[in-house]
């Protein structure tokens, strides 16, 4: 599903315009951000989590040139899914 | 503040504000928010929220694995599970404390490579550095030798100065000799110090071509700069020994007409132990021996003459010069003393100009002389050729 078929589905769920629809997710992830920059992660019961995380420096080597490099520290979004919906993942039939 | 999490409820707040929606319309909308994207995801598979990013359901295949505390093999079943991939933006939202860093190579062994060709550059450098110590070494050298034999020059010219005095009956003789030998030492001094520096260029010249070879050749840089350096001063206190004996002689000759004859013969013979030792102790250089004899043979034959007809006398016999020959050797052989010598040239001034002209090959006359000519024992004779050298 892609954003324009979720906004839609999405407008219909809360009875508003797909515009205001947009305003609002956009609103939810900007308080997510808000929570990311004060360290916090956000945590959607039943769903999941989403939360900032860092990653240590480390060294990695072109096997090729053999050159040594050095990647500097970052911090990513990870989103960690919750019991529940790990145990919702089993009931899907296998994609083989 | 920190690492907390944050719930639904916790979020309402911040949402209503940004909507202007009421708290209560935020949590339903909220709510609705997350129930889609579960809904959506398990359905589809895949959702993807602008702003945020794509979840994305991934199938991971069953494997094989160990139970490591058993060691049992053990099969992880097929399974789904939830990749997220965050939207560009909200990734350089979270990386915004790290945005400036970047990654930096790291050339460690490049850098340790021009390490070591810096430190052969340093030890080249540090070879060039020493070569100009030794070149300045050797200038020095070469500035104590030219003085000294200036020096040494002014004291002979001084001697010859005393000795005239003091001289009766050969004074008209012995002015000449003075001058001859004065200009004829003057070459001398110049020639040692062209000899000097010759041999300074030759060691400046193997001191380039080896400071550009490696580090293991320096040791032999050096033994070899250092011999080279102690056979010119070996070569310079020879010429200087050389130098001496032959004043004494000078001195003692021309005092001898006068002054009774112990002395001469005790100084003679010092002279000639002297010039023997030196002749022995080094290496028979031709062009600085035969230089040695300049100022002794100028004169000769004016003394010679009044004593001796050398053009008339008996040939011993007739020889033939071998290379690096001096008349001190043919007067060594055939008189027993090497002291003899002005006997051969007196009879061969026909043939050469100086007793330096020997050539290989050219002819030369021994002459026969009485028993009490070449008696090294005999004082009057030593002495003869002593004035004769003069």
């Amino acid at each position: 599903m892609n954003y324009k078929e979720f906004i839609s589905d999405y407008s219909s769920k809360i009875e508003k315009t797909q515009k205001e629809a947009d305003s609002i997710v956009e609103a939810i992830i900007d308080s997510m951000k808000d929570a990311f920059n004060s360290s916090n992660c956000v945590s959607f019961q039943g769903f999941g989590m989403f939360e900032l995380k860092r990653k240590e420096e480390r060294i990695v080597k072109n096997p090729q040139t053999q050159q040594r490099m050095l990647i500097p520290p970052k911090q990513v979004v990870e989103f960690k899914p919750s019991v529940m919906l790990k145990e919702q993942l089993k009931d899907i039939p296998a994609s083989e | 503040m920190n690492n907390e999490k944050l719930n639904i409820q916790d979020l309402i707040d911040s949402v209503a504000t940004k909507t202007g929606n009421t708290k209560k319309d935020s949590e339903f909308q909220l709510k609705e928010f997350v129930g889609l994207m579960h809904d959506a995801l398990l359905k589809d598979g895949i959702v993807k929220i602008k702003g945020l990013g794509t979840l994305k359901l991934q199938w991971n295949k069953s494997r094989k694995s160990v139970n490591i505390q058993t060691g049992e093999e053990i099969e992880i079943a097929g399974h789904y599970k939830i990749d997220f991939a965050p939207e560009n933006s909200l990734k350089d939202f979270a990386n915004q404390p790290f945005a400036h860093l970047e990654n930096t190579l790291l050339d460690i062994d490049e850098s340790q490579q021009k390490d070591l060709t810096d430190n052969t550059e340093e030890q080249i450098k540090l070879l060039s550095t020493q070569a100009l110590e030794i070149k300045s070494i050797l200038s020095d050298i070469n500035s104590i030798t030219e003085t000294s034999s200036s020096n040494e020059q002014e004291q002979e010219s001084s001697a010859e100065d005393t000795s005239e005095d003091t001289t009766t009956t050969q004074e008209i003789v012995s002015s000449p000799v003075d001058n001859t030998t004065l200009s004829s030492s003057n070459e001398e001094t110049k020639e040692s110090e062209e000899e000097i520096t010759e041999s300074a260029n030759e060691n400046e010249n193997i001191k380039e071509d080896k400071s550009s070879q490696k580090r293991s050749s320096n040791k032999w840089l050096w033994i070899l700069l250092l011999l080279l350096i102690a056979i010119g001063i070996g070569a310079y206190f020879y010429f200087f020994k050389w130098q001496t004996p032959c004043e004494k002689q000078e001195t003692t000759a021309k005092d001898s007409t006068q002054t009774d004859s112990f002395v001469i013969l005790e100084d003679s013979i010092q002279a000639i132990d002297v010039d023997t030792t030196a002749e022995y102790d080094e290496f028979y250089d031709e062009s600085e021996t035969t230089d040695e004899y300049t100022p002794e043979t100028v004169t000769e034959t004016d003394f010679c003459k009044d004593y001796f007809d050398f053009e008339n006398c008996e040939i011993l016999a007739e020889i033939e010069v071998a290379e690096g020959a001096r008349l001190a050797w043919y007067s060594t052989k055939y008189y027993g003393n090497r002291d003899f010598w002005p006997y051969i040239y007196a009879a061969n001034r026909d043939r050469m100009s100086s007793p330096n002209d020997l050539e290989k090959g050219q002819k030369l006359r021994i002459p026969k002389l009485p028993a009490e000519m070449t008696d090294a024992d005999n004082e009057d004779a030593v002495r003869w050729c002593k004035e004769c050298a003069e």
